[in-house]
């Protein structure tokens, strides 16, 4: 049995069901799966699994994606609910073959059958606010405009890493006339005392922890996330400049290899994963991105030594997590019955990353 | 006929403070008056308890603001003698303040309280405060418990600093701190604590032009601005002051660290920040007192005259620095 089975039994939508969709292309829904015999017009483009686009005819389960552009608002700080930023986001098609290959494995990793421009906004918005929360990605007090431009590629790269998202526009904007923060607590502060349970507002809401874990997320759906994912980041790790010092050599050999090994561990998905696992699976592998991001602007030709140590340690911490992880769960697995476990094992390692019928 | 409540407070040396307030229609004038009877006035402490008092107001929530009704009174605290040398009689005149506008409990009974507050922002009082009433003896160790209702304010707070400098044997990094309590019935009015009324008058000159600027029809916020307890002349505060306002309102960015400016201007209400005196003096006095992490903003016109390499250590010391002539959005 396929793990991942039952996803082949996801509903394909109907042809009229499709078009419907298709005239909200490019507006409310950013990408949805191809219906079966559906066309890709030509202001569209189709992708499938995590590979490059395809053009013509796509073949069944591949997603069609209008490239935009797309105007989302985000609350970068959760605690200014007065200043937004408004942002015009492409998914480039011909520019860059990389960027399409992340937009494509975001809808196939994370499985969405249907990406609204909501969702989408939400999701940017959950990933910048954790990692502000963290500590990265602030807006100085009076940016000046270096601070700003640079403020701007830390957040254009972080949503290229993460979704593959190209930023074309980025500007505050005051949303005085719309959101009133001092009503927002004068609100807050009359439920608190009334003890009412007060409806979360549809509009902007920041998330203010990094550790959420979303609720509907099932632990497959995690363990096919660090299955598909894992090695797409540790490739762009690889292609790190690192700085050329002796010390930190042994240690890239040494994580490259730990690499190796954890990309081969996940091959085989983990199939019964605890909540708990799930959880900081999930936690990581978001952090992994955005580290691959922030790592991706360093210039390590004049970076410090410290600073090097320092990054090439939270790479160490994630491959520690991640093996810590799968060691917890193998020893769970194997302990109680031995032989039945062996046969879906050695299934597992048969299907490849591009065998895609597996998977949709 | 007036009601009041007196509240006798023991201090640390074992002496007791005799407080008595009563509230009058307020007809111009200020909202707290405090003096000392029969005796000679001592205006620092006098401005100490109106200051705690108006801090704490700030707590209050918003069930009993809605209790109490739009304030137009005068409350008065009458002092059997000073007290400056301590603040245990910090708790005692907050329980009178609330006593006196509130809804009025047994006459007869003595109130006895003592106990300072720790801490402005979340209220939380010192070891061993209390309040007594009759022979019920309760202790205090929020803000919050003086309050029948279960809800809690939701102040927000920034403090800016300012470099000050003068002969040079007192130059320092002064500070102030603005308080902002969210309210639906504002008084358009900041309450302003530590400085003569010529300097109240400039700060609620410099707070309401700078306001205007913004692109923003309702202020729904109680402001308490509080002045650091140092003399001084000159309006080079004014930057530290709007840029204090804008954070704790969520209309800017916070700083990681400190935040220290020094800028005044004669046209806020188009955002526009002027240069002030003591380029070389004050450079010179962020370099000596700085920390990492702090953010300094300076006026766009001391460009050409900071000092060479000024730059460069302000970095290198893991302190960052703009120079702006306008607030923007951000």
């Amino acid at each position: 049995m396929s793990l991942f089975q039952k996803f082949r039994q996801l509903v394909q939508p109907t042809q009229n069901e499709g078009d419907a969709l298709h005239g909200q292309l490019g507006k409310e829904i950013v990408a949805y799966r191809l219906p079966v015999n559906g066309e890709i017009t030509l202001d569209c483009f189709a992708c499938h699994t995590n590979q490059a686009l395809l053009t013509g005819k796509a073949p069944q389960g591949a997603h069609v994606v209008h490239r935009g552009p797309y105007t989302a608002k985000i609350l970068p700080q959760a605690d200014i609910p007065e200043l937004a930023l408004h942002l015009q986001l492409v998914i480039d098609q011909l520019d860059n073959a990389v960027a399409e290959a992340r937009f494509a494995l975001f809808l196939h990793s994370e499985l969405i059958e249907e990406l609204s421009l909501t969702e989408l906004t939400r999701r940017i918005q959950e990933c910048v606010n954790a990692q502000v929360a963290q500590g990265y990605l602030l807006i100085d007090t009076c940016p000046s405009a270096a601070e700003w431009q640079e403020y701007r590629a830390q957040l254009e790269k972080l949503l290229f890493t993460r979704f593959g998202l190209s930023v074309e526009d980025c500007l505050p904007v005051d949303l005085a006339e719309q959101v009133d923060y001092a009503s927002q607590l004068i609100a807050q502060e009359l439920a608190v005392a009334s003890a009412e349970i007060t409806e979360p507002s549809a509009q902007l809401t920041p998330v203010k922890h990094s550790t959420i874990f979303p609720r509907h997320l099932t632990e497959i759906a995690v363990s096919r996330r660090m299955f598909l994912e894992l090695p797409a980041l540790c490739r762009q790790w690889r292609a790190l400049a690192w700085p050329r010092d002796v010390a930190l050599f042994a240690r890239l050999q040494a994580v490259a290899q730990r690499m190796d090994l954890l990309e081969a561990r996940y091959a085989s998905p983990p199939t019964a994963l605890q909540r708990r696992q799930a959880q900081q699976l999930f936690l990581t592998i978001e952090q992994a991105w955005a580290l691959l991001a922030r790592l991706q602007l360093v210039n390590f030709a004049v970076a410090e030594a410290v600073q090097s140590d320092a990054h090439m340690a939270e790479i160490e911490a994630l491959c520690t997590a991640w093996e810590s992880v799968w060691q917890e769960h193998s020893a769970s697995i194997i302990a109680p019955n031995n032989a039945p476990n062996n046969v879906p094992k050695n299934k597992h390692r048969k299907e490849t990353r591009h065998d895609n019928d597996n998977f949709i | 006929m007036t009601i009041s409540f007196s509240c006798h407070c023991p201090l640390e040396d074992g002496s007791e403070l005799i407080i008595r307030a009563s509230l009058r229609t307020l007809h111009g004038g200020a909202a707290i008056k405090c003096h000392i009877a029969g005796a000679e006035q001592d205006w620092q402490f006098t401005q100490q308890v109106q200051a705690i008092v108006q801090l704490a107001r700030l707590h209050e929530d918003a069930m009993t603001l809605v209790a109490l009704g739009p304030s137009g009174q005068q409350l008065i605290l009458e002092c059997n003698r000073s007290a400056k040398d301590t603040t245990h009689w910090q708790l005692a005149v907050i329980l009178l303040d609330r006593l006196a506008r509130g809804t009025s409990p047994p006459l007869s009974a003595t109130w006895r309280a003592a106990g300072q507050i720790d801490n402005l922002l979340n209220g939380t009082c010192s070891a061993g405060a209390f309040i007594q009433h009759g022979n019920t003896k309760q202790p205090i160790d929020n803000l919050r418990q003086l309050s029948p209702f279960a809800g809690r304010a939701l102040l927000r707070h920034q403090r800016c600093y300012f470099p000050l400098v003068g002969s040079g044997a007192h130059d320092c990094l002064s500070w102030l701190d603005v308080y902002q309590r969210p309210m639906r019935d504002m008084s358009p009015h900041a309450i302003i604590l530590g400085v003569d009324a010529a300097q109240q008058h400039q700060a609620q000159t410099v707070l309401s032009a700078a306001r205007s600027h913004e692109n923003k029809p309702r202020m729904p916020w109680r402001t308490v601005l509080q002045f650091a307890p140092k003399s001084f002349v000159g309006n080079s505060w004014q930057l530290a002051l709007v840029l204090a306002d804008r954070i704790s309102r969520g209309r800017a960015y916070a700083p990681r660290a400190r935040l220290i400016a020094t800028g005044a201007s004669t046209r806020w209400h188009e955002g526009i920040v002027e240069t002030v005196a003591g380029c070389e003096e004050k450079t010179r006095l962020l370099l000596a007192q700085l920390e990492p992490g702090d953010r300094i903003i300076l006026p766009s016109a001391w460009q050409d005259t900071l000092p060479t390499h000024w730059a460069q250590h302000i970095v290198a010391k893991g302190a960052s620095y703009v120079l702006i002539a306008q607030l923007g959005l951000w």
